[in-house]
């Protein structure tokens, strides 16, 4: 993936599946939430969770979390890196945002 | 009054409108138990009991990555009904919730794309297959061989129809893949 895609903007169900997992939680433990942090808003489905998380791994912005051998669901964990895209995200959606309230919103102090 | 399982025959080249229809069946309380080769099997269930959605694999189910995915889809309550080739026909039940396979404009796209090189893939199958009959049909008349030419004839005759209609499908999808590439310049 080149330079410029890495600097993009995370898709909503990226962001999400980052935030859900700073703590580690299998597949539809992602999904439930990722439901109740955005409030029922995003319901995120099995073949798009399925396909993040394959890419997330790929970028090694999660990890396999070893878990105990009788668990057959299989647990995933942010890593450095996942952070890292986290933390870029936000300053991003920050500067969204005050440009966004500073318009859109008006502030008189403008 | 005890209803029996019921069987119904039918092709479809399109998988949206194949999932209506299992979706209509289960709405007058057929579900879809079984299918093979264009044969639909149906038990009685109650009106709307089930949602089914159809998807194709990346991999064939046998691949371990397929096997993580409908572990994956089994947690929350979807469960695989039949396999044909890297197709899958789920189903879930209607009071788990809503059942959408795909829930932004990059993962539709990346499912209508797999969908869409399959069929390409086939059509070319069915237009090389189309030439060895037309081929070995001519040659066939050639030597004065009549029936077996004429029928290797028809059968290319066939296989050029088929591969005309899925190419026609395939058409319609790359518009609707060229309509969420547009929106996805608006938003996800």
């Amino acid at each position: 993936m080149s330079e410029s895609n890495e600097r993009g903007a995370l898709t909503e169900a990226v962001f999400y599946i980052l935030l859900s997992l700073y703590k580690p939680l299998h597949g539809y433990g992602i999904m439930q939430k990722v439901k109740e942090m955005s409030s029922e808003r995003v319901d995120l489905g099995a073949g798009t969770l399925y396909g993040a998380i394959n890419t997330l791994l790929q970028k090694e912005w999660i990890e396999p979390h070893p878990t105990s051998k009788s668990s057959r669901k299989k647990e995933y964990v942010i890593t450095g890196h996942g952070r890292e895209a986290v933390r870029t995200e936000l300053d991003r959606l920050r500067e969204l945002l005050t440009n966004g309230a500073k318009i859109a919103w008006g502030d008189p102090d403008e | 009054m005890i209803r029996m399982n019921k069987v119904v025959y039918r092709m479809f080249w399109d998988y949206e409108r194949e999932e209506e229809w299992l979706n209509q069946m289960a709405a007058h309380r057929w579900a879809l138990t079984r299918y093979f080769w264009a044969r639909y099997e149906f038990e009685p269930c109650q009106s709307g009991e089930y949602i089914y959605r159809i998807e194709l694999l990346e991999k064939s189910k046998k691949d371990r990555k397929s096997g993580e995915y409908l572990q994956l889809l089994k947690e929350t309550g979807i469960m695989p009904i039949a396999f044909y080739m890297n197709w899958v026909y789920l189903r879930k039940p209607a009071d788990r919730g809503p059942f959408q396979l795909y829930t932004d404009l990059d993962s539709r796209i990346a499912h209508y794309r797999r969908i869409k090189n399959m069929w390409y893939a086939i059509i070319l199958a069915e237009l090389a297959a189309a030439g060895i009959n037309f081929y070995i049909g001519l040659t066939d008349l050639l030597y004065e061989t009549r029936l077996s030419g004429w029928i290797n004839f028809a059968v290319g005759v066939l296989l050029l129809i088929g591969g005309g209609m899925l190419f026609l499908y395939n058409r319609r999808l790359e518009r609707k893949i060229k309509q969420l590439e547009d929106e996805h310049l608006v938003h996800e």
